[in-house]
């Protein structure tokens, strides 16, 4: 909850400061709202290092290999970078740039879940 | 990394706003532009550092 209204706390007065720069200096519209993203996710990612915690737990109680958890938590985190980074990029009008950081992101995640591939293909040639 | 960061960015924006108004009414173009560069370089130096914390946090986290 207090995370919440930090959260809350960041972003409004961000909103308002950046609507009043907007018209002069939407550079530095620009970055105060890339600053704002910036506080905001750090604020949030705060609350969820101890849910992350419990899902090494989870996955130890389930008996799941860490190599799988930590393929997903890559995964995540490298979304997270991607979407900011696009949104950013976005926000200054340069969908193209936003693009490519979204494809960037993609390579990425697919990057990281190939040894999780591996074993699900290995899994089925035992079947077989 | 917290509130304040986003009120010292708002004052040095409103401040560049304003001197950059002040400068270009009064006919000194080039010295309104200087001033917007100063101030976009003067933040993105804040923002850097914020940014380059927020990076390692998501490292650490997700084990990147």
């Amino acid at each position: 909850m207090e995370t919440l209204l930090k959260a809350a706390a960041v972003c409004i007065p961000a909103a308002v400061f950046a609507a009043a720069m907007k018209k002069d200096s939407p550079a530095m519209a620009l970055l105060l709202a890339a600053a704002a993203a910036c506080v905001t996710l750090y604020l949030a990612l705060g609350a969820v290092t101890e849910t992350a915690a419990f899902l090494g737990e989870l996955a130890d109680t389930a008996g799941i290999s860490s190599a799988a958890l930590s393929a997903v938590m890559k995964t995540v985190g490298i979304a997270v970078v991607s979407r900011l980074a696009a949104d950013v990029c976005r926000d200054a009008g340069m969908s193209a740039a936003a693009s490519a950081a979204e494809l960037a992101g993609t390579a990425a995640a697919l990057f990281a879940a190939l040894p999780l591939m591996r074993t699900a293909l290995s899994m089925i040639g035992g079947m077989l | 990394m917290d509130v304040d960061l986003i009120f010292k960015i708002a004052a040095v924006g409103i401040l560049v706003a304003v001197l950059n108004v002040l400068l270009s009414r009064s006919g000194r173009e080039e010295q309104a532009l200087m001033t917007t560069i100063t101030g976009l370089v003067v933040v993105l130096a804040i923002l850097v550092r914020q940014i380059a914390s927020l990076f390692s946090l998501i490292k650490s986290l997700f084990g990147l």
